[in-house]
């Protein structure tokens, strides 16, 4: 505990020194450093546990010339999610990176992210407020000639948010060629294999390509992505096709995905994650559906399948000139009715999810800022484990506003409202969600607002069914953003990008406050 | 003894990010950068400084308040490109909703150029970990102020700091001729 306590101390002190040193050489040093916090009570099972969580990330860069150093400094005492329960101080991130002037060439040791094409193969990210972090620890080369871009991994996987079944050892390579005016042909090669001694993992051979076009009034993406797993014997694929197009002020475009990837189904015990929860961890490909929408419609998110699903979306995007924008999407998908299937159907037992969404931005006037939205999904989720029938069918019907006006000279108001019909047809229920929140912005520094949420079912597992909080914002000094959460907060299934993870039910106060410097 | 040595650390890591921000934020040396456009050509930061500021503004398709900004930040762009200063609006937008991005811009007929940083390398080099990330740069590379987020009103304190960045003429006298201010340091 001493050790510990030591070790958090010196971590600024030794930054200060390094930072001082570091003003009379050619030397520059730039980061960040984010702080979060909580104390309260999370509902876990029916029953209130303490739940207290402190994290510490420091990122920290170091320029010199053409080569940068980066680290990552990390405390958590314990961490909020998943498998950091224990405290623990850590330099969690730390690389050299070199970047050619001319960008020809350019190389990074140590922890690295990159994406090849739409991320069927590979796209290697991290979302700490999600827990997720997918990236290696290895070399990663680039190169840029005469139009080609190729790019080299090789690294080390520490997936731990999904323990240690995607402890893995993970070699690519990538190319990119641009052909004709905007026509450019990409491919891709990846090797995971398992660390000696990890469980359950299975060795993967990835072979991908997209072609891709981007013209004046068009853009065209292709991409396939073919998966051979050892010991399976089965055919792991997936696909993705995509069609833009530019008209004036509408601009349409047209997804199309068709996923059968291999998902490992060996979770460990104490992960963050249940199984339901469809994760694969190299490869993070497009949903194909509006994921982030308004907050209670984004609260029943459809989790993509991505060992098996098939969907299409169309959406539409139209100038109002001065007076805003407006979006239109629509999207369905469902399983593969049988292996030769290349389009969703509505058939129940192919557990469908289609959705359409309405959103307007508007400014009608002066310092007057406008969103209304009006949405619609409907899920069916079809067992055919055990005893075969309706796990889920549910059919949402939302809509709702934000307005944020002036007051008096520096401060403004807004009033957000959302109303949520939910017609649960499995349960043969029928209810309303409500939320709102009405707030104030002094000198776009300083917020405070008050959001109640409520339901017309109330959920056992979150033991009520209205929540209250306060939020609040301080952007203090040009360079310090505070926030702050007190009450109540409703659980849930939160997804981004496709990733998603179970949150509980809180009580308490949060805290995060980030420092530029 | 485990929330004193909580609290404790809290403290020094809050009083330790404190003093090393507030000595050293304005005037670093802006990292360059080379990222591909929305139509694929490459794009360097150094290029744009070379004619005047540059504001880049980090933004993504599903980013409710960075929409909100975007016009406003528009509005600065017309009002100053003839002096050179240049906008990027740096679209963070994953694999999830990168092909969202040139049907969306050109819809809304973005004049500025809009780049694709899919793996938020750069916005993390420009300190983000999240959007809306908004850093203005002198023509000397110099970051002359960070905004995270963004808030109604926030334009006019960007604007504020971006006229700061160009020199003043004043009207011409009988007696006093025409003649460039020296450049306003930005004091915000």
């Amino acid at each position: 505990m001493r050790l510990r306590a030591a070790l958090i101390l010196l971590i600024p002190l030794s930054l200060l020194l390094v930072f001082g040193v570091s003003r009379s050489e050619r030397i520059t040093i730039q980061g960040n450093n984010e702080v979060r916090w909580a104390d309260g009570l999370e509902r876990l099972s029916g029953r209130d546990w303490k739940k207290r969580y402190f994290e510490n990330r420091l990122n920290l860069d170091l320029y010199y010339q053409d080569f940068r150093l980066g680290t990552r400094l990390t405390s958590l005492q314990p961490s909020e999610f998943g498998e950091y329960s224990e405290s623990k101080v850590l330099l969690e991130k730390k690389f050299l990176e070199y970047s050619d002037p001319r960008g020809i060439i350019g190389f990074r040791a140590g922890d690295f992210y990159t994406v090849w094409g739409r991320g069927l193969s590979l796209a290697l990210v991290e979302d700490i407020y999600q827990g997720f972090d997918s990236g290696l620890e290895g070399f990663l080369g680039k190169a840029n000639y005469s139009g080609v871009h190729a790019e080299a991994l090789s690294g080390r996987s520490r997936a731990g948010f999904l323990g240690n079944v995607r402890e893995a050892r993970v070699n690519g390579v990538h190319l990119e060629a641009g052909l004709l005016s905007g026509v450019k042909l990409g491919g891709q090669a990846l090797l995971v294999e398992p660390i000696p001694d990890a469980v359950s993992y299975k060795e993967t051979r990835d072979w991908g390509g997209y072609l891709a076009y981007d013209g004046s009034y068009l853009s065209v993406w292709a991409e396939h992505l073919r998966e051979y797993v050892t010991g399976k014997d089965d055919n792991f694929e997936a696909t993705y096709l995509s069609l833009s197009g530019f008209f004036g002020p509408l601009g349409i475009s047209l997804d199309y995905k068709n996923y059968n990837y291999y998902l490992s189904s060996s979770i460990s015990q104490g992960s963050g994650y249940s199984q339901t929860v469809n994760i694969i961890a190299y490869h993070s490909p497009p949903i194909v559906q509006r994921e982030i929408t308004s907050n209670l419609f984004g609260k029943h998110p459809h989790v993509v399948r991505y060992d098996d699903e098939i969907g299409v979306q169309l959406e539409l995007t139209y100038s109002l000139d001065a007076l805003g924008s407006a979006i239109f999407a629509l999207s369905q998908s469902s399983v593969h009715p049988n292996e030769d299937a290349w389009l969703p159907t509505l058939e129940e037992v192919d557990s469908p999810y289609r959705e359409a969404f309405l959103e307007f931005d508007l400014y009608p006037a002066s310092a007057i800022y406008l969103v209304g939205w009006a949405g619609y999904s409907e899920e069916l989720i079809y067992s055919t484990i055990g005893a075969q029938g309706r796990d889920t069918w549910q059919r949402r019907n939302a809509l709702g506003g934000k307005v944020e006006f002036p007051l008096i000279p520096e401060l403004m108001g807004m009033i957000y409202a959302e109303g949520l019909y939910v017609d649960d047809i499995k349960r043969e229920e029928k209810y309303l969600e409500a939320l709102f929140t009405t707030g104030v912005i002094f000198r776009s520094n300083y917020n405070l607002s008050l959001t109640l949420e409520t339901t017309g079912q109330e959920d056992p597992t979150e033991g009520r069914d209205t929540w209250i909080n306060i939020q609040g914002r301080a952007f203090l000094a040009d360079r310090h953003e505070l926030l702050f959460t007190v009450g109540q907060e409703r659980g849930g299934l939160i997804c981004t990008s496709g990733k998603c993870r179970q949150v509980f039910p809180f009580n308490g106060v949060k805290i995060t406050l980030t420092s530029l410097f | 003894m485990k929330a004193g040595i909580i609290f404790l650390g809290f403290l020094s890591l809050c009083f330790g990010s404190v003093v090393i921000a507030e000595s050293g934020l304005e005037g670093a040396k802006a990292p360059e950068f080379a990222l591909k456009n929305v139509d694929g050509e490459q794009v360097r930061l150094s290029q744009y400084l070379a004619k005047g500021p540059v504001l880049l503004d980090f933004w993504a398709t599903w980013c409710a308040p960075c929409k909100q900004a975007i016009p406003h930040l528009a509005e600065i762009y017309d009002n100053y490109k003839d002096q050179g200063f240049s906008l990027f609006a740096i679209s963070i937008d994953n694999t999830r909703s990168m092909g969202k991005v040139r049907p969306y811009v050109k819809s809304l007929n973005f004049q500025f150029p809009v780049l694709l940083d899919p793996d938020q390398e750069v916005l993390k080099k420009y300190r983000g970990n999240n959007v809306p990330h908004t850093v203005l740069i002198a023509p000397d590379s110099t970051i002359q102020r960070v905004w995270i987020g963004y808030q109604p009103g926030e334009e006019k304190e960007i604007e504020k700091a971006v006229k700061a960045l160009f020199p003043i003429k004043e009207k011409p006298t009988l007696d006093k001729p025409v003649e460039e201010m020296p450049v306003e340091e930005n004091k915000e």
